[in-house]
């Protein structure tokens, strides 16, 4: 006898061929939802693993160590020690400047290297040939530079012509195409030899120099021992030492933050099919609760029949993975253009390896086995006995309290979120905020059905009879009002909360927005400077004193040594702590900050009143601290412990662009410390500015200047990126809300099909009968898309004013779109849905009953 | 003695008083015997089957079928029990709509993990007259080829008990006479048991012994 599977299989398989509408709609609609958290959780393995294959190259050296001092003969013998014989060493200096060619100047940022460079890693230059910096550099007669390539038109000159670099002219001796070891830069890069930098002029005191030296460890070492032993060496923790490991770390951190977000707004698609697999489902099995009886009655165990389905939706959730995962490979070549190469410097698609199936099948089938859950569980309480009485007797009431097994599933899904987000907080505030748009918009759809009463009057007959239905069905119709209404929101809430942002930073001339910032100004050249900028008829505004310092100790309990903590949040606590803060003095607020706690400073600090020196505080950084209103804080000065009191709290409008700080001390105390200068420059048009950085670059060259607009400019090309990302999932939650109205309403209709019969019988038309199903889901779609449209309003707004401290500015031509476009949605896919029950001849169903 | 109902309460709690639909009912049915329960619409004919069946059980009493206690029993073994030694016939038929003819037939064994399955109920199918019916589905059947469907399915595992609740209940009266006479006849062959509920008195007079439900008993 021929081999048979078992029997639960074999009737799985059968019941998905018979009811091949749910199977194809769970299906459908699960693979909706997980797509667009696939291809993110796709992109990201993938991100790791070329991070992992390529960190050598990206690092352009097997092992970093950096400062902002230049390194002692000690320091170097030590590192060298360190790394073993037959390592290759490169010395190189990062700072940025201004480049001047032609008329026009830019904020570049110097890469001088030694002639070891460059020590590995992809390098290509223009097709001008000559040879890489670095060599060639040391050997030139006359200095040369290594452009970035879209440094030439900015600047409008040509390989071979010049630019001014401080004090010193180069010849443009090539464009650098291609550099994987460069990292993040904070402008575009102009590469020259190291020789050549001191005649520049730049590296006065005081300027945001950074000291490298680049290791190329001896094939085969081990470089983690190495990087231990060189840290070992160098006690001065000034000195950052780091594997090429720590430096793709870096690169994924900034990945990693990017594909959190957009993994969030994924969940929300994934949130919306988990609503409707869990409605799907639940009419499914409740429509073949007859048949499960008769089972019983047969000798089938209830574990047996609940094996029958436990089957089927394995079968599906499988099917739905492997459904989603063909598709995110065959779009694979399309995500890194959604995600943006502008944020990832090396070029990754994603790739479907194991764990992305992992991750797939996993959740399909946690997904669709703990959304099916409650339903199969109640499966419990048929009584088969009922086989014995009229058939259309109910075999199951609905319980009121059923929803808390749902309860496994949310975990799941809150699971999701947290491994996803950051922190443990976000993904609660994720889940939180989602959850309250669900229970508000889910509220409002079963108020707004009970009150439906009252319309019950309502003049045309669809109508009325729509109402009716609406409210006959409530379960159904909050759902698909959910779904509609959540998709609304999410379409809504990103190009409102980009307009805030873009009106704060681009705001016309009445802006306060600054179009310079100057930083690096040494003491000696804030007189000459002010005189400089005055001269052009522009005034130096905000000039604010910068002093390095280092945390001692805070509330008097002294910083445990780096290294302590473990864990990310905990590592980068620690990395905060370390680092070098800003201080700066001042007698009073700015116009872009407000006090929220505690008081103002108190005019200028008196060293004989026997009080500590007041100083306030950015609200998050004293939260960050942990530090009380009236507790103290220490710094240490270039050795010297500075010791202060907080007195206030402020908090800062940071996307005002002003400068300031997040420590601010009495004047009186700091004038004596080592310091630099940071200045602004008010709104001026672009000529003028590019002028004025010019001037500047050419009488204080070691004044570096940032364009503010640039600056923005950037920013505003990474929220376009997110927003279409965002579109991309907002399409996803309302392709998974369309099934899940197409379901709704074809189920409607088929268990309409006698009343839409009895209404043909009566004299009603196909027009009519075609109305009601019009006036049913336009209403609802119509009523979801505007509350949802509503919520994003209003979450944007409020992540505008939180986030960005900005002026709300709504966009008004999205609500509406999305309303329209919504409702017009809801009545095609209702249509669809509906027509061939509509259609139906009356007598066609009377026959068949 | 192949069934025993002893002091059967059943009771469905509803507002106010519990509707009381059995009082006290005991009932002994022979191996091999024919019993037909009369009574009047509601007076709890189908509640009792569902209690034999071990569908539903009673608020107090006990009932035996083939020596075993069924409240005894777990549910899984419960399962096990009514897919080897029971037949249900249903006024509705209740076949699986999405199996055909010979499947619907052939599930019971395979429930009970009986050896070959299909031949016999092939064999079953073949006792109703419905050999050519074997690959049509339940909606391509009339009622009575349904019930006979029902029937051979309540009799491939050759059950010690069969409970019929109105068989011919959904069946014009010559159809239902017929299934009947095949129902009656394949029961007395096979030698087994069969309760019968009806409403018709002609068939009841068919059976070896009559009883009518009457306040909750048996009389
Ligand atoms: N699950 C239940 N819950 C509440 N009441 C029930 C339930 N099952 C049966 N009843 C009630 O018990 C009584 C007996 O029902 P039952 O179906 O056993 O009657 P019957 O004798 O088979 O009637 P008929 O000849 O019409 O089939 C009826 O009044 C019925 O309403
Ligand atoms: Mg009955």
């Amino acid at each position: 006898m021929r081999a048979r599977a078992p029997l639960a299989l074999r009737l799985a398989w059968r019941e998905i061929r018979n009811e091949r509408r749910f199977a194809a709609f769970f299906a459908l609609n699960l693979a909706l939802g997980l797509s667009g958290f696939v291809a993110l959780a796709a992109f990201k393995g993938s991100v790791e693993v070329t991070l992992d294959e390529r960190s050598r190259g990206m690092l352009g050296a097997d092992l970093e160590l950096s400062a902002r001092r230049p390194f002692t003969r000690a320091e170097e013998a030590a590192a060298a020690r360190g790394a073993g014989p037959g390592s290759v060493a490169l010395s190189e200096v990062l700072l940025p400047s201004m480049i001047a060619g032609g008329t026009r100047s830019r904020l570049v940022e110097i890469r001088a290297v030694g002639p070891e460079f460059p020590l590995l890693g992809e390098f290509r230059l223009g097709d001008g040939g000559d040879r890489p910096p670095g060599a060639a550099a040391a050997r030139a007669a006359e200095p040369a530079a290594w452009l970035a390539p879209g440094l030439l038109a900015q600047l409008g000159v040509e390989v071979g012509g010049r630019v001014r670099i401080g004090r010193t002219d180069f010849r443009v001796a090539d464009v650098v195409e291609r550099d994987n070891g460069s990292g993040f830069a904070m402008a575009p890069r102009v590469y020259v030899g190291r020789s050549q930098l001191a005649a520049t002029g730049l590296l006065q005191h005081g300027s945001r120099v950074t000291h490298r030296r680049l290791y190329r460890l001896a094939p085969g070492s081990d470089v983690e021992r190495a990087a231990a032993e060189v840290e070992a060496g160098l006690p001065d923790d000034e000195v950052r030492v780091r594997g090429h490991r720590d430096a793709a770390e870096d690169v994924a951190r900034v990945v990693g933050y990017l594909s959190a977000f957009l993994s969030l707004v994924s969940l929300v698609a994934l949130f919306l099919s988990g609503l409707g697999c869990a409605y799907l489902f639940r009419r499914f099995l409740f429509r073949r609760l007859r048949e499960v009886a008769i089972l019983i009655s047969l000798g089938a165990s209830y574990a047996r029949a609940r094996s029958i389905y436990v089957v089927q939706l394995v079968l599906l959730g499988g099917a739905a993975a492997a459904g989603t995962l063909v598709g995110v490979a065959l779009a694979a070549p399309w995500v890194p253009r959604l995600l943006g190469g502008a944020l990832v410097p090396i070029h990754v698609a994603p790739r479907v390896g194991a764990a992305t199936v992992g991750v797939a099948v996993g959740v399909a089938l946690g997904g669709s086995l703990l959304l099916a859950w409650p339903a199969l569980y109640r499966m419990h309480a048929l009584k088969p006995a009922a086989l014995f009485r009229e058939a259309a007797h109910p075999l199951l009431a609905p319980r009121w309290w059923g929803g808390v097994f749902y309860l496994p599933a949310v975990l799941l899904y809150w699971g999701l979120a947290s491994s996803q987000a950051h922190t443990w907080e976000q993904s609660t505030w994720f889940a939180l905020s989602l959850a309250a748009a669900g229970v508000g918009l889910g509220g409002v759809a079963w108020l707004g059905l009970r009150s439906l009463e009252r319309l019950r009057r309502a003049r045309p007959l669809s109508l009325r009879l729509a109402l009716r239905n609406l409210e006959r069905n409530r379960g159904a119709a909050a759902a698909s009002f959910l779904a509609l209404g959540i998709s609304a929101l999410l379409i809504n809430v990103v190009p409102q909360f980009r307009s805030s942002l873009e009106t704060e930073v681009e705001r016309p001339d009445a802006s306060s927005i600054p179009s310079l910032f100057l930083f690096d100004i040494q003491d000696e050249q804030v007189e000459p400077l002010r005189s400089h900028v005055r001269a052009a008829g522009r005034e130096l505004v905000q000039l604010s004193p910068m002093i390095r310092a280092r945390l001692n100790a805070i509330d008097g309990e002294r910083i445990p040594p780096p290294g302590a903590g473990s864990g990310e949040e905990e590592s980068q606590r620690d990395r905060m702590l370390h680092r070098a803060h800003n201080l700066s003095y001042r007698p009073g607020l700015s116009g872009s900050e407000r006090l929220v706690a505690g008081r103002d400073l108190r005019g200028r600090y008196d060293p004989d009143s026997g009080e500590l020196p007041e100083m306030t505080l950015d609200r998050e950084f004293a939260d960050w601290l942990d530090v009380p209103l009236e507790g103290t804080v220490e710094f240490d000065v270039q050795g010297v412990p500075v010791l202060g009191r907080v007195v206030g709290l402020r908090e800062i409008r940071w996307s005002s662009f002003e400068p300031n700080f997040f420590v601010q001390f009495q004047p009186g105390l700091l004038e004596d410390a080592p310091k630099t200068h940071l200045a602004a420059l008010p709104p001026m048009d672009r000529d003028a500015k590019e002028r004025m950085q010019y001037s500047i670059a050419r009488e204080f060259p070691n004044v570096s200047a940032i364009d503010v607009s640039a600056v923005i400019g950037r920013l505003l090309g990474v929220m376009d990126q997110v927003r279409l990302a965002t579109a991309f999932m907002a399409g996803l939650s309302l392709l998974a809300g369309a099934v899940l109205l197409y379901a709704i309403a074809s189920h409607q209709a088929a268990e309409r099909r006698w009343e839409t019969c009895l209404l043909k019988v009566l004299g009603a038309g196909f027009g009519r009968v075609r109305a009601l199903v019009r006036w049913e889901f336009g209403l609802l779609g119509a009523a979801a898309s505007t509350l949802g449209a509503a919520a994003g309003l209003t979450l944007s707004a409020t992540l505008a004013q939180r986030l960005l401290g900005a002026d709300w500015n709504p966009v008004w031509w999205t609500p509406p779109l999305s309303v329209a476009g919504i409702t017009v949605l809801a009545l095609l896919t209702s249509e669809l849905a509906t027509r061939r029950v509509l259609r139906e001849r009356p007598l066609a169903l009377l026959r068949h009953g | 003695m192949i069934l025993s109902a002893r002091d059967v309460h059943k009771e469905f709690p509803q507002p106010g008083e519990p509707l009381r639909v059995l009082r006290g009912l005991s009932l002994k049915v022979e191996r091999g015997e024919t019993v037909a329960i009369l009574g009047a619409s509601g007076s709890g004919k189908s509640t009792l089957l569902a209690l034999l069946a071990g569908l539903d059980g009673p608020t107090r009493g006990s009932v035996e079928v083939a020596g075993r206690e069924l409240s005894r029993m777990s549910e899984p073994e419960l399962a096990r029990f009514r897919a080897l030694n029971l037949g249900i016939v249903f006024q509705q038929y209740h076949l699986l709509a999405g199996l055909t003819a010979l499947e619907n037939v052939s599930l019971p064994l395979e429930l009970g993990d009986a050896p070959e399955p299909e031949a016999r109920a092939r064999r079953a199918l073949e006792q109703v007259g419905l050999v050519d019916r074997t690959g049509h589905f339940p909606h391509e059947l009339s009622g009575g080829e349904a019930q006979r469907v029902a029937i051979a399915r309540a009799l491939v595992v050759e059950p010690a008990l069969i409970l019929a609740d109105e068989p011919s209940g959904s069946l014009d009266a010559s159809t239902g006479e017929a299934v009947m006479d095949r129902l009656l006849e394949l029961v007395r062959s096979n030698g087994a048991t069969l309760v019968l509920v009806t409403h018709n008195a002609g068939l009841a007079a068919r059976c070896d012994r009559r009883l009518e439900l009457v306040g909750g008993v048996l009389r």
